[in-house]
């Protein structure tokens, strides 16, 4: 061979090596990538125009789900209160500060824990983190610069079984005007004899770390995935499930309220079930108005309810209906209730088989992935249909954002994105397709920060990425 | 052509070359054990990139980074590939279809070949760890004596025929590749082209062919080599000079490789007990977060 | 008087063989002598060579009868480790026996398996190198060494110890003429000035027996003579009959039936002149060059330059050479000097960088079926499990352009390997290996044939087989290039010599012509065939064989010629 057939040979060879290293690299160190999203062009999908991207955050690996899962990917993402920061948690494991630009401030990796919840605390100097792990800790970070302050394993109070991998949770975290946090933690073990048993609690931390805890000495027999607190922290609430047969319950009732600084037991509602349910599980609820003389629940059989300061159920409406259809008892879930002003939202999710969600649906449920605004006594006042899974709303001002997300029934990867609502006029100032399914949202009367998964369809196909979409409202 | 110095182990004054032998080998030890324990693609990259290293402090040739880069990227894309179809754990996202599932025949017999991307990753993971030991152990191979590296192995009682059969391979092997490269010469001479053909017939044949003369020669060449080696004394019996002293520095270094070896094998068991729900001990939430982010 | 070794009735029967390898061996060896053994291949030297260290039968499984006392130790009875300090064992390839990287550490390691001490084996390897002419090189790597630099380092390995005997085993059959005469020189020094016992078994025994003081030659396992050097120059009978090639002034001695004393061409010429005082006639016509036929191209090189690596030394410098159809060309020179290369570049394998290669007209631009070309180490070439299956290769995958079935039997006839179709070609001997690799070529009929030193390792008859029908091919119009570094067969039989250095062509030209210019020989590590030295001093002629200088001196001796 020649040599300059040599050398060509040689040369082509380094580059091809160089270059499989360099993508080796790239995908293994993801902070190589470009992290202000501004490298690569954007697509402007914002609908009406309001809105216009100025950041998309790559955000590493996930597992692409499919139709046949139950649940979309996890998404956690907060704005500050100050309105400067945005905080993700990613399914990495990893804790990530931007600034309204887009641009990295730091990541963390918070170890072997999942990455459960995700908040900060009013004044905006401190986020908490919730794991799920061995121990179950709620972390509180330094904003600033990602250092932990302080942190408290559930583990002592709700126990762990490292050999059946049943392991404490912090289910969602809230905080309120007073600087308090509080998050719920759960843990749930599935025993041979086919009877589950839940271990909950609610804990409050002040400013300076010292914690309550709701009950104050004894767990919480059911799950509970969801709490919320007044403006003022007098009073935190939360609502119940129990999906599968358990010994008798102590806690039986459905949502509970205490005196957030006392820590005693104000009242407890319970909510009959209604056919064909023999139970009501409240998964994503209540929520206390910000006066603290409202409390909004939704079940999921579909029913909203709206009681008042005392526990008094003040009305009742189904949201959705279970139908029997061909056989087949087909229903919208209940999923979330925001207050907004004198108003209270609603939202149901995908229409599913009562009877094994896994199975198919005949008809989609007609008032499912729908958004309900009821005035205080009761009165609907608007509805809208979004097209997807509502995976989360979130109310800032007058402004209602919804993260669309997957539709089991249709199928159709066009529906996802945000969807911006006026309020209380609930009309859509503007939509924010995505290409994923959007599992998270977070707005101020700014920004809007929604959370993209990647999709796999029933080809196979994978649509869609996982990363953070930055808008900034324009008008 | 073929070039047999590629191969074989030559002096040259580098700090690689300069390094006692033991000491070399203790790190081959240690490079192989993290590459086999370690489970991050992190820091399985950086311990990579650290084993070529070693071949720029040890000034390897082109002509052995040529070599080298072979068998890399033959390791890296091959492992990566056949990963990529043959993934059979979950959860696997498959990002491209090869053969639709319901392709006539094949997609039936085959129910559908895709290319998943745990795969891909999981391809990586593994070119990573054989990339690791291949390099390292090329590097041994480079740049060490043979004559020492069995006075090594006798040294650390290694019976006498493995060591020698160990250092026979390492040493002839280069010999054995010149002379294949010299059978296909002698084939193509005589007309049969075996590398063109895309035949898997021919290749099977010219396999046997290569074989009958390199085997002959590598057979004769052991026997004379088993004979000179023990008429010059080496056996069994007699005492033997052991080599020069272990530098103290590099002893020491080597006890903290090792040290760090038992470390992070210790680290690795904590870690799996965890994992397998055998034990968990909370006061080590550290340390557990330590492996399960950088190890 | 006890000898240092003694072997009374020895006999040894490989384990897998039935007839014995040395048969019923009674031998003495006396400390300080120089023993030449030689014989046909397979006649049990080497077997005697491994008796005498142990490594039969210790290390060789088999059957041995009789005894052995070496410095009067019962080899028997010892190990090879400690036979080891008494005898040295040298192979044929040094590159089968060494295996470290450096000099100082391929000499040490001897010395390491006795347990000396490090410092001990610093200061016995630097002597031991300074006794081989290796002194200084202790760091140099072994693969920087030329090939009888090899030799002399796998020498040194064995010396390290102080053997009182040094055993080789044919030390230069794989060295060109300058390796082979450092070495011997070595060798001499060894036994003359320290007293070394030494025995060679060799083939090149015009090279070796010069230095030895005895000389062994067995036959089927057997000593059938034994005696003093100029004993065997007086008698060479033995020598002649077993093929094996003696120095060619005691050959032109005993063909002129007189006794020769030594093998120096002096004193073949004193002898030759006591017994023919007229043999310094000159004979007219005797020597005239065979007249040339009008050429037709065969192999037409122009400009052929080439380097392996642009920046390193230039391999082929110029060549410009045309050698016609039907020639028979001997290509001649020192290890480096760019015959293989040569080669390569005229069978296709290298392409041209610089220059145009042609065979019968037509430029070679890659491997060219018209060419074929046997190599150095025929092992590599042998690749079927028949003899008949090797010798029909080319012809089955299209080398042969359409010969014939019934050819390749003849070619085995000829080779002297009928009856050997169905044997495995790599069971076989050397020589008759190295026959059925140009049998295999020959099969082909190739236009232009290039053997790399094809007669290494043959004796006398084969050789005369091999060149016979190299002949009747070159009859045929085929063109035939072979490398050589031995000056008597080229002499002997090529139409036309080249001479290469340092990769130009420093003489083209009839070997009478160039055998008789020193300063080419000289320049390319070469020597006149001792015949041709002899005819010079004897009647200033350029004889190219024994056969030539005796019919001169008979010629001359019968008086005045009437041509």
């Amino acid at each position: 061979m020649n040599t300059r057939n040599q050398k060509i040979i040689t040369g082509a060879l380094f580059t091809v090596f160089l270059c499989s290293l360099a993508l080796l690299a790239v995908h293994i160190f993801p902070e190589l990538q470009p992290a202000d999203g501004l490298s690569a062009p954007m697509k402007s999908l914002s609908q009406a125009g309001r809105y216009e991207k100025i950041a998309e955050i790559p955000l590493g690996k996930v597992e692409i789900r499919g139709y046949k899962q139950m649940g979309s990917t996890p998404g956690l993402v907060r704005l500050s209160p100050d309105g400067s920061r945005i905080v993700v948690g990613s399914e990495s494991g990893e804790v990530l500060l931007i600034n309204l630009k887009g641009s990295l401030l730091w990541r963390r990796k918070i170890g072997m824990g999942k990455i459960s919840a995700l908040e900060f605390s009013r004044d905006s100097r401190s986020i908490i983190v919730g794991e799920n792990s061995q121990q179950g800790a709620i972390i509180c970070l330094e904003t600033a610069t990602g250092t932990e302050r302080w942190r408290k394993a559930s583990v002592v109070e709700l126990g762990v079984d490292i050999r059946q991998r049943t392991f404490p949770g912090i289910m969602s975290i809230h905080a309120d005007g007073a600087g308090n946090v509080y998050a719920v933690a759960l843990r749930s073990i599935r025993r041979p004899s086919g009877k589950t048993y839940y271990f909950a609690r609610v804990y409050k931390f002040d400013s300076q770390g010292a914690m309550t805890l709701f009950p104050r000495d004894h767990n919480i027999d059911v799950w509970v995935s969801w709490c919320d607190v007044d403006e003022a922290g007098d009073t935190v609430a939360f609502a119940t499930s129990d999906y599968t047969p358990g010994p008798e319950r102590k806690f039986k009732d459905n949502i509970y309220a205490y005196d957030a600084r006392t820590g005693e037991l104000r009242w407890s509602r319970g909510l009959a079930p209604v056919a064909p349910y023999d139970r009501t599980n409240m998964r994503f609820g209540p929520e206390i108005s910000a006066d603290g003389k409202f409390l909004g629940g939704v079940s999921a059989d579909g029913r909203a309810f709206l009681l008042d300061s005392e526990g008094k159920v003040l009305w009742s409406r189904t949201l959705s209906a279970p139908q029997l259809i061909q056989g087949v008892y087909v229903n919208a879930t209940g999923l979330h209730v925001r207050h907004i002003g004198e108003y209270v939202a609603f939202s149901t999710g995908n229409t599913y088989n009562r009877a094994n969600w896994q199975l198919s649906t005949p008809v989609e449920h007609p008032q499912s992935n729908s958004v309900f605004l009821f005035d205080r006594d009761g009165i609907i006042r608007k509805r809208r249909k979004l097209g997807g899974m509502a995976e989360e709303l979130q109310v800032a001002g007058n402004y209602l954002a919804v993260a669309v997300g997957r539709n089991i029934r249709t199928k159709d990867p066009g529906v996802h994105g945000m969807v911006v609502f006026s309020t209380p006029e609930m009309e859509v100032l503007d939509v924010l397709r995505t290409e994923g399914p959007c599992v998270a949202v977070a707005v101020n009367e700014t920004h809007i920060v929604g959370m993209e998964a990647p999709l796999q369809m029933d080809s196979g196909e994978v649509i869609g990425s996982y990363l953070i979409h930055v808008w900034k409202k324009t008008r | 052509m073929y070039n047999r110095q590629v191969w074989e182990a030559t002096p040259a004054d580098t700090p690689v070359h300069r390094l006692d032998v033991r000491t070399k080998l203790v790190l081959l030890a240690a490079m192989v054990v993290f590459a086999v324990g370690l489970e991050g693609q992190r820091p399985l990259f950086l311990f990579f990139l650290v084993a070529l290293g070693f071949h720029g402090v040890a000034r390897s040739s082109v002509e052995r980074w040529k070599v080298l880069i072979i068998f890399l990227l033959v390791g890296i894309w091959g492992a990566m590939l056949s990963q990529a179809l043959f993934y059979n754990q979950e959860p696997r996202t498959i990002i491209a279809c090869l053969v639709s599932p319901v392709a006539p025949w094949i997609g039936e017999l085959t129910g559908g070949v895709f290319v998943y991307r745990e795969g891909l990753e999981h391809g990586a993971v593994q070119a990573l760890r054989s990339g690791i030991m291949l390099a390292c152990g090329l590097l041994i191979c480079w740049t060490t004596d043979p004559r020492q590296l069995l006075q090594c192995f006798l040294q650390w009682k290694m019976p006498y025929e493995i060591a020698f059969m160990l250092i026979t391979s390492l040493r002839f092997l280069p010999v054995v590749f010149q002379e294949t490269a010299v059978v296909l010469t002698a084939q193509r001479l005589r007309g049969f082209e075996p590398i063109r053909s895309f035949s898997p017939v021919r290749w099977i044949r010219t396999a046997f062919y290569v074989l009958f003369p390199i085997l002959a020669r590598a057979l004769r060449r052991a026997a004379t080599l088993a004979l000179s080696v023990e008429s010059r004394g080496f056996g069994r019996r007699g005492s033997q000079t052991y080599m020069e002293q272990w530098p103290l520095v590099e002893r020491g270094a080597c006890m903290v490789v090792f040290a760090g070896i038992s470390a992070g094998a210790a680290l690795k068991i904590l870690y799996s007990l965890q994992f397998n729900g055998i034990a968990y001990f909370p006061d080590l939430r550290n340390v557990y977060d330590f492996m399960a982010v950088w190890l | 008087m006890t000898g240092i070794v003694e072997c009374s009735k020895l006999s040894f029967v490989y384990k897998t063989r039935q007839k014995p390898s040395i048969d019923n061996i009674n031998l003495q060896i006396d400390a300080g002598d120089f023993i030449l053994c030689t014989g046909p291949t397979g006649c049990g030297k080497s077997t005697l060579l491994k008796v005498l260290n142990g490594l039969i039968p210790h290390e060789i499984g088999g059957t041995l009868c009789g005894s052995v006392r070496v410095n009067g130790i019962d080899s028997l009875h010892s190990s090879v480790a400690e036979l080891s300090r008494t005898v040295g064992l040298m192979f044929q390839n040094p590159d089968d026996q060494i295996f470290s990287t450096t000099v100082a550490d391929e000499v040490g390691f001897a010395l390491e398996n006795v347990g000396m001490e490090r410092e001990m084996v610093r200061l016995r390897v630097a002597e031991t190198l300074s006794w081989v002419g290796l002194s200084g090189r202790e760091q140099s790597s072994v693969h920087a060494l030329s090939g009888g630099e090899r030799q002399r380092l796998a020498l040194a390995s064995v010396l390290a110890v102080r053997p009182r005997i040094l055993a080789l085993d044919e030390p230069i059959s794989q060295l060109d003429p300058r390796g082979a005469m450092e070495l011997l020189q070595v060798l001499r020094k060894l036994n003359r000035e320290m007293g070394m016992t030494i025995i060679v078994v060799e083939h090149r025994l015009h090279e070796v027996m010069p230095l030895c003081r005895r000389v062994l030659v067995m036959e089927d396992g057997n000593i059938v003579w034994q005696g003093t050097r100029q004993e065997a120059f007086r008698d060479p009978e033995v020598f002649l009959r077993l093929g094996l090639r003696i120095p060619q002034p005691v050959h032109i001695c005993h063909g002129l039936g007189l006794a020769a004393d030594s093998a120096a061409v002096e004193d073949a010429v004193r002898d030759i002149r006591r017994g023919y005082p007229h043999c310094g006639k000159v004979v007219p016509g005797e020597e005239a060059n065979l007249p040339t036929e009008p050429a037709t191209a065969g192999i037409d090189i122009r400009g052929l330059e080439f380097r392996y690596d642009p920046k390193g030394r230039q391999i082929l410098k110029g060549i410009d050479l045309s050698i016609p159809r039907g020639q028979f060309v001997a290509l001649m020179g020192n290890n480096g000097a760019g015959k293989s290369t040569l080669l390569h570049h005229i069978c296709g394998l290298i392409r041209t960088q610089s220059g145009e290669v042609r065979v019968h007209g037509q430029v070679i631009k890659g491997l060219d079926h018209r060419v074929g070309m046997v190599m150095q180490n025929p092992d590599l070439m042998l690749f079927n499990s028949t003899v008949e299956a090797e010798i029909t290769f080319g012809i089955r995958h299209g080398a042969a352009r359409g010969r014939s079935g019934a050819d390749w039997r003849g070619l085995l006839q000829q080779m002297g390997l009928h009856g050997m179709e169905d044997r495995f070609p790599l069971a076989l001997s050397q020589g008759q290996r190295v026959r059925v690799a140009i049998a295999a070529l020959l099969a082909c009929r190739p236009e232009v044939m290039l053997l790399d030193e094809p007669t290494t390792g043959q004796d006398l008859g084969h050789i005369d087989d091999i060149i016979g029908l190299l002949q009747e091919y070159t009859g045929g119009g085929g063109t035939v290039i072979f490398c050589t570094h031995d000056t008597e067969v080229a002499a002997r039989y090529a139409q036309r010599a080249v001479v290469m250095t340092a990769g130009g062509v420093v003489a083209d030209a009839p070997p009478r012509e160039v055998f008789s210019n020193e300063s080419v020989l000289l320049s390319a590590g070469l020597r006149a065939p001792a015949a041709m030295k002899v005819s010079r001093e004897l009647y200033g002629g350029c004889a190219l064989c024994v056969e030539e200088v005796v019919r001169h001196v008979q010629q001359a001796s019968m008086g005045s010629y009437a041509g």
